[in-house]
Formats: structure tokens, C-alpha cells, sequence
């Protein structure tokens, strides 16, 4: 069997594992709130695409369009289409599965591909043993797996931004790579906003590979860098436009004939005939600079293209979305004691609450092998260093630059810190591929002092304990935590109850109130008022039909409205609580879901 | 050289690997050792109730340790909240400490630093389990001789335009009053001052430069002390909206001479305590006001208090 072959195989394994894993561990699984409000909207979704069948015609109207994709327009809408479609099919058309079940497929699919990926970019920069072990340590992050399970965004947005890194490797070595590479971006933008950052950190590395093939060859020099000067005049003019025009009317005047199309398609028009020539004059410069130009084709063609909502008013709808997420409200948050309401937040949160909720063993390797790479980076660009350690190739340093943007984005003191270690998770496939580099490293360091001893110690035996040791509490702490991905912090921080003594968010979205449906079914008279805080009314439907939570349970507005009730444990939260103990009488709970002893869900009868 | 410290490098590194997975590992597997499984938290709550008199509290450490709301017996009050190791606990003449020191970063030292000074423990600890009850006399006991919580169906409030000018008077309703107009109103209820729970009079202030008033016709006894806390309520104390401006609360005697007065800034999340020796019985004006008064909720606590218990270690 050839190597490619091989890792081939390898890779389909690992994302046959994943999607086994979330697939058997969904069940108890609670839907955060953002899920259930994902949920309604693939619906609506879905119907939308009956509708399209039926009577294209009206579909096609925008108040047709208006009236089935205004639900959660803020997010992009790849996914959520994704999930109704499932859901239609696996739940409502094939019975063979839950509603829920139904729409998470597609995100155990799209979560699966990220051990996948690792294993094949990790190839790229290791050996094999260091690309499995990374591959497989994603998912022993136990907040990673958590999100795996939900139809949300974080985790299919950490694997799209793989996707796109890995293609733009993989373009490099391959005629049509460059147009997977954009294929890539257009998905991933069509996923989260999150990767509206990309071409950013993608157009360096571009840049540099063009130059470096073009060095020494004047005709390509010349191209390249006619290249460069039509994307650079191409900004200049939108940004002379943006200053004469002013916000509003540049927004306002971007029709289909405008001068705002015209530069765009100009600059596309040029970048692609410059493009053109410099493959017949290196092909390995073309493969640097097409992705880039791939990017800027695809790019908007699927983000528009999957999302309808735009379709009547691409540029007036797109500018809302762009200016929700720039104007992103702060939800409060605990971090070490103190509540974070609003800005400036702590510059190290990302990096304290990664160190605090990575396992330890698996934080580690990270740490050594984005030091290591680091060092090896500074080596490729200053000579003397490489006395002291190799160079690190165009890769390495491209998985160093992806491990450290979303964590960098997110640390700024302005941005959003709510939402636990899911604004980050980009980052985090590609330090499991520095990870992996550390630990296989550390497996031969360990083999070359063992085998002094034990003679005829093999390589993959050693590897093999110390990867199973390494990877071992990861699990562990997965089966411990699971369902509540969301309450798991690290040997590091003493587990949760060292997280709650360190004064740290132990939960976030609701998903916990699962720990106390059961006891609730089994306690609550016929037709109860049911409060459930946080838990909005979204979920309270999903619930019940789930058949996780019985049918004839009420939901109630408030503690004054019911007569049961079940209190998410928030630090910023804890007047809902004694709202619940001035309601009902009493400040005993009658149950509770106290995971490592820290109260998670509390559940009060009125007396 | 680089060789060798290369090699040094790597050497570390696999060290520290192995290092962090054994210690890892070794966590996971101790750490059921050290929770408390529910018969021993039963133990503990019958031996409260074996032994609890009026006034005595359970207090939490860690302070979130909070299962054992479900066990102990009615009439113990559990206190448990963000700060609630330093907490004074002044009502209770005795305490409780229901411990669990062996969970991770459980702080038992810095928790008996802040907990010990004017207490006394009062027989031997006791283990339950991993949980450890102990006994303790509070020095920092305070008789309470007057609450205007618990004062409040004998109370009547109205709204001041300045000091002693009345501008209208506050209808009694089901645990408080409601003013004209429907801002300022007051309640006896649970609130959150500062993360602490507590059975307070809220106040809603009317705005500008009214006052509004709880007046207790019937009086206070004489007493050691008169303690006016005072706190704005949940997150609205740290908002930070530069319109607001200072909540100020007050006691006033008889003949309207200030008896005790706090002022609440913007942002200023804690309670506010002025406590003053007072010796007189006689009646008593609660007053709170608040030039802007949106989301300024105030949780009032006035007490009379008799001399403290002193003593401890």
C-alpha cells in the first residue's frame, strides 16, 4: 500500500471514529440556547426549499424569502440549511431519527472531518505517529467534544477554517487545488463570520511562496508583481469610493451597475489574466497566487449563493450582518472571581481559560510544540538562530500563524469574551498538530533513554504508552464531564471544583438542565408550571419533542408564575435564584444536578 | 554546544510530558476519594439537627458547596455565597462550618484566616465522610432588638418632597407599600447585594429630590447599636450610566436628627454600612432617595442590635 494510500485510510478511520462517537454520545446531550433557536430556523429553511419545489415562482419572491430565512439572519446560512434538511430527511421523512438527532447530523459530519483534516495536515509537517496522535487528541479536549455534538457553528467553523488551510497547502502540489482552496473559503464564510479573517493570514504566505518562485525570473517577477498592483489599486479605489461616497451611499450605490462592481470586476478581471500569464511562466508561483484570487470568486458566490436571504438585497443585508457582529452586545461573565460585564477584558483571558480548560496533558504538548515551532520559525528568517535549531518550513509556520489567530482575534480587550473557549476553536486543530509534533517528539526522546535499558524497546510501543498516557485523562475527563462539556476545566484549574473555587464560569447556555429532566418527569404533577431559567422557550419545545422532557409540563414566564422550578447556577445570575426562594416560600431545594459537588441546576417546589 | 542544549531541550520536554500525564491521571484517579456521597452528608445534617438551637447557621467552605442545602434541617439557615467566609453573620450566635478542605484549591487555611477571629469553636471537629462539621460560638453575635424587615406590617411610608414636607402618602400592599405615580414603592424580600442574599427592605426611589420614607411610629427599643446597611441591587450596582448619581439612605430620630446615613455611588457594588452606639428608644424614619432613579432598587437593612458577644480566638 502506498503512503498516500495509507494516510487515506488512515483519515477516513479517524473521521469514521468521530462521527461514531458523537453520534453514540448525542442522546443526553442538552441544546444550548443559541441551538434550539438554530433548530427553528433550519426548519424554516427547509420549508423554504419544499417551497422552492413546489411554487418556484413565489419562492423566489423576496417576501416568500423575507418570510422563511429572516429567523436568525444574523448567522450565515450553510449550516442551518444543512441541518433542515437532515432533519427532514432522517426525522420527518425516514423516521429514522429525532427531531434532534435529525438536525445534528450534519455537524457530527462536519466535526468528524477535523481529526481528518489534522491527521492530513499534520502529514505535511510530521511524521505519522505525530499526525494520529494530534488527530486524535482534538476530540479528547472535552469542551471540544461537547460542541462537536451541537448544530451550531463553533466546531463546523473550526473545521471549515482546516478545510481551507489544508487546501491551500494541498493547492500548492496540485493543478486544481487553487480553485478547492476557494471552494474552501466560500464555505467557510457561508459557515461563521469567523472566517472573514482568513485571507488576511492566507495572503502572506501567498505572497511570500510567489515571491520565492518568481525570484531570479524576471518575466514572472514582472507578473507577480502586476499581481500585487492590481489588488493593491483595486483597494485603493474601494477606498477612495468609501471616502467620497461616505459610509451610507457606498453601501447605497453598490448596485449591480455601479462603479463599486465595475472595480470589482476589474480587479478580479486582471488578477486572473495576470494570473493566466504567470502560469506559463511558474506554475509553482500561479499555485501561491490563484488561491488567493480562487478566494475572491468563490468566496462570495457560495456565501451569497447558500444563503437567499441576501439574494433581493445582497450588499444593504450583508452590511446589517457585518454591523451585528461588529456591534456585538457583552453578556456577562466569570472569570477568576470577578464578573466581566464589559470592556476592557483581562488581554490573557483566551490564554488563561485554554491553559484551564485544555487537560493538562494535552495543554502541555501544545505549549512545547508551539515553543518549539516558534523558535524554528525565527530560525527560517534569521541566520544565526539556525545554529541553534532548523528552520521550520513554509507550512509550520503557516499552522503557527492559524494557531495563534483566533486566540489573538478573541484576546483583544474589545471584543466579546462570552461563550466560554468556542470563539477560539479555529485555533485549535492546529495546535493538536503542534501538540502532536511535541509529543512524538517527547515518544523518541523516551525511547532513546529507554532502549539504553531495555534493548529492543520498539519505537511505536514506547510512542504508543506515552500517548496513551497523554491522552488518557482527556478521556477521562470527557466521561466524567459528559453531558455537561460546557462545566469542564482542567486538572490544572483542580477540575471544576477547583474552577469554582478559582471563581470561574461553570456553565454557560443551559444545556445542563438536562441532569434534572428526569426527576422532574417523574416528580411534577399532571400539567405543572414549569420554570426553567435560561432555558428558552425554543429549547422548553425541543424538549418535550424530544420526549425528554413529558408533554404536559407548562412552561412558566418566571418563579411567579410556576409552581416548579429549576435555576441555572450563574455567578450573574444568582438574584433569579432568590427570586425563585421570595416566589415559592422557601430557600430549600427540593433536587439539584451537582456535578464534582458544584450546584449546576437547582430544583425548587413552591410550598 | 547547541547540540547539547538541544538535547536538553528535548529532554525536558519528554519529561515534562510524562510528568504532566502521571499527574494528570493521578488526579482523576483521586478525586472521588475526595467528595462526599450523600449518607455523609445526612450524618452531618442529623447531627445538626440533633443538636441546633434558635439562631444557628451552617456556613459553607468552600462557600459554593451548596448540595447541602438539600439535607440540612429546616430552620438552620445555610449560608454559602461569593465573600460569605468573611461574612459577619452577626444574627447567628452560633455557627456551623461544614468543610470539605480536601477538595482542590478549597483554600481551608485562607478560610479559617478570615473565619476565626471572634469565634470560639465549641467541642471537637467532626467527620462525616470527607465533609468536616465544627461548632463554633460567634464573638461577633449581635442580639437583634429591632429589624425594620420584620417591622414592616406596623410601618407606614409615604413620599417627602424635602425633608419633614410630605408630599404624598404610599399604599400598604402585600408585603410593602406602592406610591403614587408606581416608581417608588417598597417590599420586605430576598435580595442580592453583592452576590450575598439577604431578607431586606427594598426600596425604589421616587426620583429627583423626593424622598421616600418608611416611618416605624411604634419605635425601636433602646438599644447598643443602630446599623443602617444599604446596597443597590444585583448588576444595576455596577452600572456605570453617567447620568447616575449617589443613593443616598438614612435614620432619622424623633425630631428628624440624622441617627445614620449612607451614599451609594454608581459602580459601587458592595453594602454600605454606618453603624452608631445608641442608646434611646423612640420612633424611627427610614428615608432613601436618588436624583435618577433608574435601576437603583435598594436592599435596606436596619437593625437595632444589643451588645456583641464577643470573645473567640
Amino acid at each position: 500500500m502506498s503512503e498516500e494510500l495509507l494516510d487515506r485510510r488512515v483519515g477516513w478511520a479517524l473521521f469514521a471514529a468521530a462521527f461514531l462517537a458523537l453520534l453514540f454520545t448525542q442522546r443526553d446531550v442538552g441544546f444550548t440556547r443559541d441551538e434550539s433557536v438554530y433548530f427553528a430556523a433550519s426548519e424554516a429553511y427547509a420549508s423554504w426549499y419544499q417551497l422552492l419545489l413546489r411554487d418556484p415562482g413565489r419562492a423566489l419572491e423576496d417576501q416568500a424569502i423575507v418570510a422563511h430565512w429572516d429567523p436568525n439572519h444574523e448567522h450565515p446560512a450553510l449550516m442551518k440549511t444543512l441541518f433542515g434538511w437532515s432533519e427532514l430527511v432522517f426525522h420527518r421523512s425516514l423516521h429514522l431519527a429525532s427531531p434532534a438527532l435529525g438536525f445534528r447530523l450534519p455537524a457530527f459530519a462536519v466535526a468528524a472531518l477535523i481529526p481528518l483534516l489534522v491527521y492530513r495536515l499534520g502529514r505535511k509537517v510530521s511524521g505519522r505517529r505525530a499526525a494520529l496522535f494530534a488527530a486524535v487528541s482534538f476530540f479528547c479536549v472535552p469542551r471540544q467534544f461537547f460542541h462537536g455534538h451541537l448544530a451550531c457553528f463553533d466546531v463546523p467553523v473550526a473545521a471549515m477554517w482546516l478545510l481551507v488551510v489544508y487546501a491551500f497547502v494541498r493547492a500548492q502540489e496540485t493543478p486544481r487545488g487553487w480553485i478547492w482552496a476557494g471552494v474552501a473559503w466560500g464555505l467557510a464564510i457561508a459557515t461563521k463570520h469567523n472566517a472573514l479573517f482568513m485571507p488576511f493570514v492566507m495572503a502572506p504566505f501567498s505572497l511570500f511562496l510567489a515571491w520565492k518562485h518568481t525570484r531570479g525570473r524576471p518575466e514572472a517577477d514582472r507578473l507577480f508583481q502586476q499581481f500585487v498592483s492590481v489588488h493593491a489599486a483595486t483597494a485603493a479605489l474601494f477606498a477612495l469610493l468609501w471616502l467620497f461616497q461616505g459610509e451610507q451611499q457606498f453601501q447605497a450605490r453598490f448596485l449591480a451597475l455601479s462603479p463599486q462592481v465595475a472595480i470589482f470586476l476589474l480587479g478580479l478581471g486582471a488578477s486572473g489574466w495576470c494570473l493566466w500569464k504567470l502560469r506559463a511562466q511558474s506554475e509553482e508561483a500561479f499555485r501561491a497566487l490563484a488561491p488567493i484570487t480562487a478566494m475572491a470568486i468563490f468566496g462570495p458566490l457560495l456565501f451569497i449563493g447558500t444563503w437567499p436571504y441576501l439574494w433581493h438585497h445582497p450588499v444593504d443585508r450583508t452590511a446589517w450582518y457585518m454591523a451585528f457582529h461588529a456591534q456585538h452586545n457583552h453578556y456577562t461573565w466569570f472569570y477568576l472571581g470577578t464578573l466581566l460585564r464589559q470592556p476592557p477584558f483581562p488581554l490573557a483571558y483566551v490564554v488563561v481559560v485554554t491553559a484551564l480548560t485544555v487537560p493538562l496533558s494535552l495543554f502541555l504538548p501544545m505549549v512545547a510544540g508551539f515553543a518549539s515551532t516558534c523558535a524554528r520559525a525565527v530560525a527560517s528568517v534569521w541566520g544565526r538562530a539556525r545554529a541553534w535549531v532548523p528552520p521550520a518550513s513554509w507550512v509550520e509556520v503557516l499552522v503557527l500563524a492559524h494557531a495563534v489567530t483566533s486566540i489573538a482575534i478573541i484576546s483583544h480587550p474589545e471584543v466579546p469574551h462570552f461563550g466560554g473557549v468556542k470563539h477560539w476553536f479555529p485555533s485549535m486543530p492546529f495546535l493538536a498538530v503542534l501538540g502532536g509534533i511535541s509529543a512524538d517528539r517527547a515518544a523518541g526522546e523516551l525511547h532513546a533513554w529507554l532502549s539504553r535499558r531495555f534493548a529492543g524497546l520498539k519505537p511505536q510501543a514506547v510512542a504508543g504508552g506515552l500517548f496513551a498516557l497523554l491522552l488518557l485523562p482527556g478521556v477521562w475527563g470527557t466521561a466524567r464531564v459528559h453531558p455537561y462539556g460546557t462545566s469542564y476545566y482542567s486538572e490544572l484549574a483542580g477540575g471544576l471544583l477547583g474552577a469554582a473555587s478559582l471563581g470561574m464560569q461553570r456553565q454557560f447556555w443551559s444545556n445542563n438542565v438536562t441532569g434534572v429532566l428526569p426527576w422532574i418527569n417523574q416528580h411534577a404533577r399532571p400539567g405543572e408550571r414549569l420554570y426553567l431559567h435560561e432555558v428558552n422557550g425554543y429549547s422548553f419545545r425541543d424538549y418535550q419533542r424530544n420526549g425528554m422532557l413529558r408533554a404536559d409540563i407548562v412552561p412558566a414566564g418566571g418563579p411567579q408564575d410556576a409552581t416548579m422550578a429549576a435555576y441555572q447556577y450563574h455567578q450573574e445570575f444568582r438574584e433569579h435564584e432568590y427570586d425563585i426562594w421570595e416566589a415559592f416560600g422557601t430557600t430549600r431545594p427540593s433536587y439539584g444536578l451537582y456535578v464534582d459537588e458544584t450546584p449546576q441546576v437547582v430544583v425548587y417546589r413552591r410550598r | 554546544m547547541e547540540g547539547r542544549l538541544q538535547g536538553l531541550a528535548r529532554r525536558v520536554e519528554a519529561v515534562a510530558l510524562v510528568a504532566a500525564g502521571a499527574l494528570a491521571l493521578l488526579f482523576h484517579l483521586t478525586l472521588p476519594s475526595k467528595l462526599p456521597g450523600e449518607p455523609d452528608f445526612e450524618a452531618a445534617a442529623a447531627a445538626v439537627a440533633q443538636e441546633k438551637q434558635p439562631g444557628d447557621v451552617v456556613l459553607l467552605h468552600p462557600w459554593w458547596t451548596e448540595r447541602a442545602r438539600l439535607f440540612m434541617p429546616d430552620g438552620v439557615p445555610v449560608v454559602g455565597f461569593l465573600g460569605s467566609d468573611r461574612a459577619e453573620l452577626e444574627t447567628a450566635p452560633r455557627i456551623w462550618v461544614l468543610s470539605q478542605p480536601d477538595l482542590p484549591r478549597a483554600g481551608a487555611s485562607s478560610f479559617w484566616d478570615a473565619f476565626r477571629p471572634g469565634r470560639a469553636p465549641l467541642g471537637e471537629e467532626r467527620r462525616f465522610g470527607t465533609l468536616r462539621l465544627s461548632l463554633h460560638r460567634n464573638g461577633r453575635f449581635r442580639p437583634t432588638l429591632f429589624s425594620a424587615a420584620e417591622s414592616i406590617a406596623r410601618a407606614r411610608a409615604y413620599v417627602e418632597s424635602s425633608p419633614g414636607v410630605k408630599k404624598a402618602d404610599c399604599a400598604p400592599d402585600p408585603g410593602g407599600f406602592s406610591c403614587p405615580g408606581g416608581a417608588a414603592r417598597v417590599q420586605v424580600v430576598w435580595r442580592e447585594v453583592h452576590f450575598e442574599p439577604r431578607r431586606c427592605v427594598s426600596m425604589y426611589p421616587p426620583g429627583g429630590d423626593d424622598r421616600l420614607v418608611v416611618e416605624f411610629p411604634d419605635g425601636a427599643p433602646a438599644g447598643d447599636r443602630l446599623s443602617l446597611e444599604a446596597g443597590v441591587v444585583w448588576e444595576w450596582a455596577a452600572y456605570t450610566d453617567p447620568r447616575l448619581r449617589p443613593v443616598r439612605a438614612g435614620v432619622e430620630g424623633a425630631r428628624g436628627e440624622a441617627l445614620a446615613q449612607v451614599s451609594i455611588a454608581p459602580a459601587q457594588e458592595r453594602w454600605q454600612r454606618d453603624a452608631r452606639p445608641r442608646a434611646e428608644a423612640g420612633p424611627l424614619k427610614l428615608w432613601l432617595s436618588a436624583v435618577v432613579p433608574d435601576n437603583r432598587e435598594t436592599c435596606v437593612d436596619l437593625r437595632i442590635q444589643g451588645p456583641a458577644a464577643g470573645g473567640g480566638s
